[in-house]
């Protein structure tokens, strides 16, 4: 603390003498604030206005003041007499005391450089600026709301991150070391970049607000809103060491990318244009930006912890972002800190946990980004969503479902899910990404949130997050999208169900349409998935207590109920066994080694912890072996498999997230078992992080997106084409049916679609074709492209060295097509088309309908027999043989099915004005 | 503190008991092979025009359509139905064709217990291809001969859809032979390739080509043209076990043994031959080479020999060449014994003569079966391991013959124009 520690006032001079330096801001209000500063109560030695345009000249000579072009010539021609130099913008009116108050209170607190309360010159009872936080990328939070007004609520002096460049009042020695303001930067970036440099040159930086300033705001016309961005960069990068460099540049980057993203898919694309706009910025500046970070050299004094301390954890950025988006359900992403105290700053001065929630974020966006930037590699249950939302929406509300052969039977709610979200959505492609990119998001908010109510503190349980997301059990789920897009609402709906009843009737409606908005999503991407909130309950009501009351069992009941309700289209129209189907082939078993680490990270955080953590940590350890216990009971499998694994997975990261939090007040041997229980944490951790290279998040590979393309360019122009595929079931999208060994299934169109994964239950045309290629596989018949032809299948596509490869080795009506390697693809020369008119032209049939020319006749469609098919439907064999006279035949909706999923769909919608409505307000 | 203990140790024996519960997933059922006896169909390989008349013959369990087609150049030439008589028979004649050349066939059935062989007949001579299942890997073809005014082609026929890549080796007298145009021959869908052998391997007396399938399906056959007659064999899968009636004929000289092994290995060879005295175990043992073959004459197995079976220690193909002046025949030998035979086209050809061998120590009582309507069936009686040659003629798609005990039959055809010389063709007893 050498080199510019302000100077004591001489005992021999009383009263500091203060130059007023006014910054140009325009010639219009030059003049009043001239004049207003003259006016000061507290005598000022000169008054000096800085700027370089050409009508300062006269203005400043005609109103008695000194003129400089800028700092470096001002400051040499400061004496040592000067004590203090006021700093006012040119567009702003100094009451007349306040640079009185600005000497007073940086005498009494010994600081370097005090600040006004800025008011809006247009409206003097609203706020402008009391000083204010910021995060760690310079973000500023100043707790305010547009347009507060100054009820002298946040009048007290106290440290600030940074104070408003309108007016401030900064020794004369210390703003000579600093070089003045960098009048290359925006207004409010200046006054932070000037308090940054002040505070690593050793100065304090407080807020005055008796010292009341009028600001006119001119400055702020014509900004452009990326300018002041860009000038926080640049206050950043001549502030931070450069060890804080390394990871916080970075860090921003990701932040602030992630952010315009967000916004752009939110309709907003100017955030992330003036991202962009401010990094170039910086980048063309990069050499005046070291060369000032050069020249604080010597006069850095306080290391990069100073400035952390007056700053706000997290990132002020997402912090809006998400509570922009939260309000509207009346959620709290976290608690709102409101204009930040200096008390409350040192006790949330965490930039740990802001770089820890930042790292998690990153992290986890970094493995997954392979499935939220665009479509998830289609594979397995990992498939895009069909184009015709509307059709698939149809399809999930009673409609046919037009899986291989066709069935009335329900279609999974998850892709009716995704095409309501796109319908809502204007039909945006890139619904699917988006609800994994909140999936991930919400993941880990939602876990930290969930886990601190549980009563963990630290950053142990964002980092869990990635054990959630990314670790061993959720890679159980890696393959079946829904199930592992589930993984990040699960939380939030356990959050909802567990968090203690409240008090009054309207938070507990708001409370009924929060579990409702939680459970819905949980319940659409996995039907059984609610129950994982009954197993939490229970367990939690045995283990934690507070939260798991009987009201927890109560409320996850009633979780269980909503999403049976939103999901009842779904659950009227399967049958129940189909929800044990093992088709979908998720199993809980990770490798033992994970299972081992979280067992020992649970036994040593269970027996050393303290506080909360312990009965955490357990019920923790619960719902991992619940989930592990049910998902091996033999008959439990499908649906049921998959809430297994959710409640295991969610186990997991909750001991991972314990167990971080090492309590180092603890004894010796406590302190050992718990590093034990952490190291074991870390390598769970670490095992999740090791998909950031691949950024699949463990998914397979991209079998499907492209594999099929030949089906569109060849398409026979009488609607999407039937494809055959034969092959491993591991390999084939979606559900298979088996035959000698090997799988089979039917896909409608150039790619395998979500809609299409789930197979229902099969009927008299499926048998049909199970029996044609059992004929086809053992016999090796000589025309099996007409058997096929009867299936409306036109290409059929093998792959690897299954039986029916080597009956089709030499038969005479499926032409080999070269068009992918990697597959053998038949063409069916004896193709017919899915609806085949006995007399007229040709019929082009679409996914749940069919149409064609006028007329007589009748129309036969190679999908399964249903009386729910029009006009005049007969089974004709296993197909539909109908009335071609309207050229149109379609399929007439369950109405129970229909009217449920509308009731589902007002039952959600419902929800969100019953949750903004009865949320609980701080 | 009992809480701390007592919940992890629940956790663990909870995931435990799940871990003891989980059973290991099951073996994957890897299905069944295609059944290549269920196949309704069969395809063969062959020549027709400048003056050869072609037919396919059909003999079948059961009355129902039966459907040929023939293919070249990428499509389907000829496709014909036709009706199986109440005999069980058929003879579709293949008219119409535009143009002579190498041809595919495809026959398909009403019933997997079905045979078919290609018949050419005509000026040049008469030549009887058997038509063999589709899906066979290696195929062999022995006994052709590329000396001064001989010729020898050899036709890969792949009537189906999928293209076809096969691998062509030969082997003579003078060891494992090899041409590079042979290495890798492309057989598109619907077409058939004919690969002149003279030009390539000439002057080799006794020649065998082994067809390695690649991709797709084909079928294979040597044509061999000497001065005054046509003759021709079907290329076919290599066996364990081979048996064949000495056969004569007017004119015939010589009869020569060829033994062509695809093995990678050295095949030792033994050969039992049956005269007058009955069965001569191993009066001949000899090894044929790796990837070769080995030629001898039936004069060689000794004097009055009536047939022979060949076993060997890896799978071969054993054929029988008849030369003689203005003569030449050339088959397969009969992979293995059976009841029941039949004898594609022999009625329909001249002056035919069935060569059966009964090699057991039993009497055997052969019916021999025009598939003709209305045609009378004629017993035979074959003493115990001897030979019987049995002259047929008449109509029909052929003969069946049905003995009481196993035995293995040849035929020939004389005729002004030459000599056929053809392998009965094994099928289900109830054929």
């Amino acid at each position: 603390m050498t080199a510019l520690q302000p100077e004591i006032d001489a005992p021999a001079r009383p009263m500091p003498a203060v130059t007023a330096a006014v910054l140009f801001v325009d010639a219009e209000s030059l003049p009043v604030s001239i004049e207003a500063v003259r006016n000061q109560a507290y005598g000022m030695m000169a008054i000096t206005v800085l700027g370089s345009d050409e009508a300062i000249t006269p203005l400043a000579t005609e109103a008695g003041a000194d003129h400089f072009a800028d700092f470096q010539g001002f400051l040499a021609g400061i004496g040592s007499d000067v004590d203090y130099i006021w700093l006012v913008h040119g567009d702003s009116r100094p009451r007349p005391d306040a640079v009185g108050a600005l000497i007073e209170e940086a005498e009494r607190n010994e600081a370097s450089m005090v600040g006004s309360k800025i008011l809006d010159a247009a409206e003097p009872d609203r706020l402008e600026s009391v000083g204010a936080a910021t995060d760690v990328f310079g973000e500023p939070y100043s707790g305010l709301d547009p347009g507060e007004v100054d009820l002298e609520q946040y009048d007290v002096v106290r440290d600030v991150a940074f104070l408003s460049a309108v007016s401030v009042l900064v020794r004369r020695d210390l703003l000579r070391g600093l070089g003045g303001i960098d009048l290359a930067l925006a207004p409010s970036a200046a006054g932070l970049d000037l308090s940054q440099r002040a505070r690593i040159a050793g100065g304090r930086v407080m807020v005055v607000p008796s010292s009341e300033v009028l600001h006119l705001r001119h400055c702020r016309e014509n900004l452009e809103g990326w300018r002041e961005q860009a000038g926080r960069m640049r206050a950043m990068l001549k502030a931070y060491s450069w060890v804080t460099l390394f990871w916080a540049i970075p860090l921003g980057a990701i932040v602030g990318l992630f952010d315009g993203m967000a916004r752009l898919l939110l309709g907003s694309p100017r955030a992330l244009m003036d991202y962009v706009r401010a990094a170039g910025w910086n980048l063309a500046r990069l050499p005046s930006t070291l060369a000032t970070r050069a020249s604080l050299r010597p006069i850095r004094v306080a290391r990069d912890v100073e400035l952390f301390r007056y700053q706000v954890g997290g990132s002020v950025r997402l912090r809006t972002l998400f509570t922009g988006l939260a309000e509207r359900f009346g959620w709290i992403i976290d608690e709102e800190p409101g204009v930040v105290t200096e008390e409350e700053m040192e006790a949330d001065s965490s930039p740990f946990e802001a770089i820890t929630v930042a790292a998690v974020l990153a992290a986890v966006l970094i493995a997954a980004r392979q499935l939220w930037v665009g479509s998830p590699p289609a594979n397995g249950f990992s498939l895009p969503t069909a184009a015709d939302a509307s059709s698939v929406l149809a399809t999930f509300a009673g409609g046919w479902n037009p899986t291989e052969l066709g069935s009335p039977e329900s279609l999974h709610p998850a892709p009716g899910l995704v095409a309501a979200v796109q319908t809502a959505l204007g039909g945006f492609s890139g619904t699917q990404g988006l609800l994994t990119l909140a999936s991930l998001v919400l993941g880990v908010v939602g876990l930290g949130r969930l886990l601190k109510h549980l009563g963990l503190t630290g950053v142990g349980r964002y980092a869990a997050g990635i054990v959630l997301l990314l670790g061993p059990f959720a890679g159980r789920l890696a393959g079946y999208w829904p199930g592992w897009v589930a993984l990040g609402f699960v939380p939030w709906m356990l959050d909802s169900v567990l968090s203690p009843w409240p008090g009054t009737w309207r938070l507990r409606a708001g409370r009924v349409g929060r579990i409702v908005l939680t459970t819905a999503p949980v319940a659409a991407l996995a039907p059984s998935g609610p129950l994982v909130a009954v197993a939490a309950a229970i367990t939690g009501w045995a283990v934690v207590g507070r939260p798991g009351s009987w009201r927890g069992v109560a409320g996850a009941l009633g979780a269980v109920v909503a999403g049976m309700a939103v999901i009842s289209a779904y659950l009227l129209g399967v049958a129940p066994a189909v929800l044990a189907d093992p088709g979908i082939g998720v199993s809980v078993w990770p490798a033992p080694v994970a299972v081992a680490l979280a067992l020992v990270a649970l036994a040593t955080t269970s027996v050393t912890a303290s506080g909360r953590r312990g009965p955490v940590v357990r019920w923790g350890g619960l719902m991992l072996a619940v989930g592990v216990s049910a998902g091996a009971v033999p008959q439990i499998g499908g649906e049921y498999a998959v809430a297994a694994v959710l409640a295991a997975t969610l186990g997991s990261a909750t001991v991972v997230g314990a167990a971080l939090s090492v309590d180092l007040s603890a004894n010796r041997a406590a302190i050992a078992a718990q590093t034990l229980g952490a190291t074991a944490s870390i390598v769970l951790l670490v095992m999740g992080l090791s998909h950031l290279p691949g950024g699949s998040a463990g998914f397979p590979d991209d079998l499907w997106s492209d594999r099929l393309d030949f089906v569109a360019g060849l398409d026979a122009d009488a609607g999407p084409d039937r494809v055959l595929l034969v092959g491993p079931p591991e390999e084939l999208p979606g559900a298979t049916r088996v035959s000698s060994g090997h799988g089979y299934r039917l896909v409608l169109g150039p790619i395998p679609t979500l809609d299409q994964a789930w197979l229902p239950t099969p009927r008299v045309g499926d048998e049909a074709l199970a029996q044609a290629l059992a004929v086809i596989e053992r016999r090796a018949e000589p025309r099996p492209g007409g058997i096929l032809a009867e299936f409306a299948i036109r290409w059929v596509v093998v792959l690897g060295d299954v039986p029916i490869s080597e009956s089709l080795r030499a038969q005479l009506d499926l032409a080999e097509r070269p068009v992918e390697p990697g597959m053998t693809i038949y063409e069916n020369l004896a193709a017919r088309p899915r609806a085949e008119p006995d007399q007229g032209g040709a019929w082009v049939a679409a996914r749940t309908v069919a149409t064609g020319p006028t007329g007589g006749g009748r129309v036969r469609l190679a999908d399964n027999a249903d009386p729910g098919w029009q006009p005049d439907g007969r089974a004709a064999g296993w197909a539909n043989n109908l009335s071609a006279g309207e050229g149109l035949v379609s399929f007439r909706p369950d109405p129970a099915r229909r009217a449920a999923a509308t009731a589902a769909g007002l039952i959600v919608l419902l929800s969100i004005p019953l949750t903004w409505w009865g949320r609980e307000r701080s | 503190m009992i809480g701390r203990w007592l919940v992890p140790l629940l956790v663990v024996a909870m995931i435990a008991t799940a871990w003891v519960m989980t059973t290991s997933p099951a073996e994957r059922d890897l299905g069944l092979a295609p059944d290549p006896s269920a196949r309704t169909y069969r395809g063969c390989a062959g020549w027709v025009g400048r003056g050869l008349e072609g037919s396919i013959a059909v003999a079948a369990a059961v009355r129902g359509p039966v459907r040929v087609t023939t293919v070249a150049g990428g499509a389907d030439r000829v496709s014909v139905m036709a009706d199986i008589d109440e005999a069980g028979g058929a003879l579709v004649p293949l008219a119409n064709l535009e143009a002579a050349g190498a041809i595919g066939a495809v026959a398909e059935f009403p019933t997997a217990n079905a045979e078919a062989a290609l018949i050419t007949a005509g000026a040049p001579g008469t030549t009887v291809v058997g038509c063999t299942v589709p899906g066979t890997t290696t195929l062999i073809a022995g006994g052709g001969s590329t000396l001064a005014e001989e010729t020898l082609d050899l036709v890969i026929a792949n009537p189906y859809a999928v293209d076809s890549v096969v691998s062509v080796q030969s082997a003579s007298e003078v060891g494992t032979d090899s041409a590079s145009e042979l290495a890798s021959v492309i057989v598109p869908a619907r077409s058939t390739v004919l690969r002149e052998l003279a030009p390539l391997l000439p002057l080799r007396q006794s020649l065998s080509v082994r067809l390695e399938v690649q991709a797709g399906a084909v079928h294979g056959s040597l044509i061999q043209r000497v001065a005054g007659d046509i003759a021709s064999t079907e290329a076919v899968s290599p066996a364990t076990e081979w048996f064949f009636p000495v056969v004569e004929g007017e004119g015939v000289g010589r009869r020569r043994i060829v033994i062509s092994s695809n093995s990678s290995i050295a095949t030792e060879v033994a050969i039992d031959a049956y005269g007058p005295e009955g069965l001569i175990e191993r009066v001949l043992e000899i090894q044929v080479p790796p990837m070769s073959q080995i030629e001898m004459g039936v004069a060689d197995l000794g004097d009055g020999v009536v047939g022979a079976r060949i076993t060997a220690t890896n799978p071969v193909v054993a054929s029988l060449v008849l030369v003689g002046e203005q003569r030449r025949g050339l088959a397969p030998m009969t992979a293995g014994l059976s009841t029941d035979w039949w004898v594609p086209g022999s009625g329909s050809l001249a002056v035919t003569t069935m060569w059966i061998l009964n090699p057991t120590d039993l009497e055997a009582e052969v019916v021999v079966q025009p598939l003709a309507p209305n045609s009378p069936a004629r017993p035979v009686v074959i003493p115990p391991e001897s030979r019987q040659a049995v002259q047929v003629v008449g109509p029909g798609a052929g003969h069946l013959i049905k003995s009481s005990v196993e035995v293995s039959v040849m035929w020939t055809a004389q005729g002004e124009a030459g000599i056929a010389l053809g392998t009965g063709i094994a099928t289900a007893p109830h054929l």
